[in-house]
């Protein structure tokens, strides 16, 4: 398969596929309706979203206290802490904990945050297997693919496509696209591994300071697996999912199931506070918690952009996101897709590399809408569009987009807007002339449209002779 | 402590002043004490929602109550292999059951059970006790410890759960802290809502995806 190289070759690509669009099309149209049927009542779900907000917020405010807390407790209840600058580090960290344990073999619970290490790559070239558990990961997975959006990894391809897939790449797998069934061949394929692996890896939805916790949420049990039936269990986090209090999680969770997949709660909620006890008798022997950087201590050291890190990653706003629904989220090329991945990758990797995916909106504030933690989704693309362009931003890359004839065609309408004789002038030439250019120049807009009819006169001068 | 630790740190102590955040209006989660049998058909609703299944039984039958609905559920699901952790209730269970079910102990190191554990033939139904119920989400909080491992409620194809109405909570907020959650966590907490499941799969919702495939919540009235 070759990869188109950029968000808009891919994009095409994905516009001109019906079968990729439906697949979203149909999808996101389900989730919206769940997720609104959670929230009957506004004026709860307003109260709601303050309070999550209020509750990130604080996180936010202390952080760094915040994450020294989380320190102490962990290591207080037997947990390890490894601090890792950026993906490279974080990768060597836990290659490094599987080498010391002659590890072999890795389970994986759902974790963005190794998607955005590319973890499973790293530890494959060091001969290592790194295995998905969640069904949406495994399906992905075996297709050779990442993930295309955050909750539901696996929502680009409809049921045949998956039951061609576990054909082809499964041995003694017949052709079948009963959902029941394809689920019951995972079941038995991926006991097998939870038995055997020498490490489980799972992700972190919320650490809480105040005792030492890592909580997951998820639906399937692979979770439970992953950090209970292994020797050893690795999370990994961003330093962003700390919040202070147990309690604080109580609002977070419920906002969190409703607002991602439409659901009152998740089958399972997980608070992991430390190895197996030596009473115990099951459990890991081995706890380690990594906590990446990756680009996010510079994003909370701006105010403007420091909302960005209040994600909860329930991915409500690419579900929302009329750009996101029709192109999906492989287009946008980066482990987050859609509104948040707008905000969040070219901040982590930079104007320059990811800049173009801050045009890809339309500014019609769904995502800001939805979010339920009251990101202001909107405000933060433009701030980076601005940013793009400009010659002192505090953004990597800022400026990396700067066009030299873009400059020049705002500074002639500046000085047109701040010139009413000219500017009328422009206007009257404008309108008495503008339909003798030919439908050549207008492209790309008339590629898929008809020129626009133009009126005989302003809007100005209508008013004029009106009054 | 490492290098990258001190740097990340010190980055993130940078800004001087971020603005503290105002206090939270918590009002929105917080529940007036409702009456129990308002609570439990809540409960019983919402857990029936994602298939769980829900058997009630009066606290005046004693164990007698739990033992036969235990006895009839296997019965009717075509379960006879029960797996039982060592916790007073289970002792109870096991002496009263032993003539109709398989009972076996969870006694021994998952290193030791795990060929039993993950065979689906040798063990079929997992019991648990639970230390809280929640009306508004449906589901029940489960306290492993080294009586109870953490795998009886995640390896077996059913599992069983035995509550008491007395502990049913409005939200997960009014039971983490009436129960002091921050005071007496495990090394693992639960909360269980119902069988496992996904949609995954094009958005068709499955059951019994990695674990239990069924789960009854027996209720002490």
């Amino acid at each position: 398969m070759s990869e188109p190289t950029t968000f808009h070759t891919r994009a095409v690509d994905a516009l001109g596929n019906p079968q990729l669009r439906a697949n979203f099309r149909n999808a996101m149209d389900s989730i919206i309706l769940k997720r609104q049927a959670e929230f009957p009542d506004a004026d709860e779900l307003t109260e709601l979203r303050s309070l999550c907000d209020g509750i990130r917020s604080r996180a936010l405010s202390k952080l760094p206290e915040l994450l020294e807390q989380l320190e102490i407790r962990l290591i207080q209840n037997g947990i390890q802490v490894h601090w890792a600058e950026d993906s490279k580090s974080a990768c060597q960290i836990i290659e490094s904990i599987c080498a010391k344990r002659h590890a072999k073999t890795m389970i994986k619970g759902k974790s963005m945050v190794s998607e955005e290490i590319h973890l499973n790559a790293h530890l494959e070239s060091k001969g290592l297997t790194a295995l998905e558990s969640d069904l949406g990961e495994y399906i992905v997975q075996l297709g050779g693919e990442g993930p295309s959006h955050i909750i539901m990894p696996a929502i680009h391809r409809n049921k045949k496509q998956i039951a061609e897939l576990f054909h082809t790449e499964l041995e003694g797998v017949n052709l079948t696209d009963d959902v029941d069934e394809l689920t019951a061949i995972a079941r038995r394929i991926l006991r097998q591994e939870f038995k055997t692996a020498d490490v489980g890896l799972s992700g972190v939805n919320f650490a809480v300071a105040e005792t030492g916790t890592l909580c997951l949420v998820e639906n399937e049990g692979n979770g439970r697996m992953c950090t209970t039936i292994p020797k050893c269990h690795i999370a990994i986090t961003g330093i962003e999912k700390v919040v202070e209090n147990l309690e604080d999680v109580a609002p977070l969770y419920s906002i969190l199931t409703r607002s991602a997949t439409g659901q009152h709660a998740t089958t399972y909620f997980n608070w992991i506070s430390g190895p197996r006890k030596e009473s115990e008798l099951d459990g890991p022997d081995e706890v380690h918690l990594v906590l990446l950087d990756n680009g996010r201590s510079l994003i909370h050291e701006t105010d403007a952009l420091r909302e960005t890190l209040k994600c909860i990653r329930c991915g409500a706003c690419m579900n929302h996101c009329p750009v996101y629904t029709k192109i999906g989220g492989h287009a946008y090329g980066t482990t987050y897709p859609g509104p948040i991945g707008q905000i969040l990758m070219p901040q982590l990797e930079g104007i320059k590399a990811r800049g173009d995916m801050i045009s890809a909106c339309t500014l019609n504030a769904a995502c800001g809408e939805v979010c339920p933690v009251n990101i202001p989704i909107p405000a933060l693309i433009t701030k980076l569009r601005h940013e793009a362009v400009s010659d002192n931003g505090s953004v990597k890359g800022a400026g990396s987009l700067k066009k030299p004839f873009e400059r020049a065609i705002w500074a002639v309408w500046t000085w047109l807007y701040s010139h009413p004789e000219a500017y009328r002038l422009m206007t009257w030439i404008a309108t008495r002339f503008r339909a003798l250019v030919p439908e050549v120049l207008m492209r790309p807009w008339t590629t898929t449209r008809s020129k626009p009819p133009i009126a005989k006169k302003t809007m100005h001068e209508l008013m004029r002779e009106r009054s | 402590m490492s290098k990258a630790r001190n740097a990340i740190l010190s980055r993130l102590k940078r800004p001087n002043q971020i603005p503290t955040s105002p206090p939270e209006d918590w009002s929105v989660v917080q529940r007036d004490s409702i009456d129990r049998d308002t609570l439990l058909d809540l409960f019983q609703l919402k857990f029936e929602s994602v298939k769980g299944e829900v058997i009630r039984v009066q606290a005046a039958d004693g164990n007698k109550g739990i033992t036969d609905a235990i006895r009839t559920w296997m019965d009717g699901a075509g379960f006879k292999r029960l797996k039982v952790g060592l916790s007073p209730l289970a002792q109870i269970i096991e002496h009263s059951l032993s003539e109709d079910l398989f009972i076996s102990r969870y006694d021994q190191p998952i290193e030791i059970l795990k060929e039993q554990l993950f065979n689906e033939k040798l063990t079929e139904v997992g019991l648990t006790g639970s230390v809280a119920m929640i009306a508004e989400t449906g589901s029940i909080i489960v306290w492993p410890n080294h009586q109870e491992p953490r795998t009886l409620s995640l390896v077996p194809t059913a599992h069983i759960c035995v509550c008491d109405a007395e502990k049913l909570y409005p939200n997960l907020y009014t039971c983490m802290r009436d129960l002091e959650f921050h005071q007496a966590l495990p090394t693992n907490a639960l909360m269980i809502s119902g069988p496992s499941k996904s949609a995954d799969i094009a958005q068709v919702l499955a059951y019994g995806v990695h674990g239990p495939k069924r789960m009854v919540v027996i209720v002490r009235v």
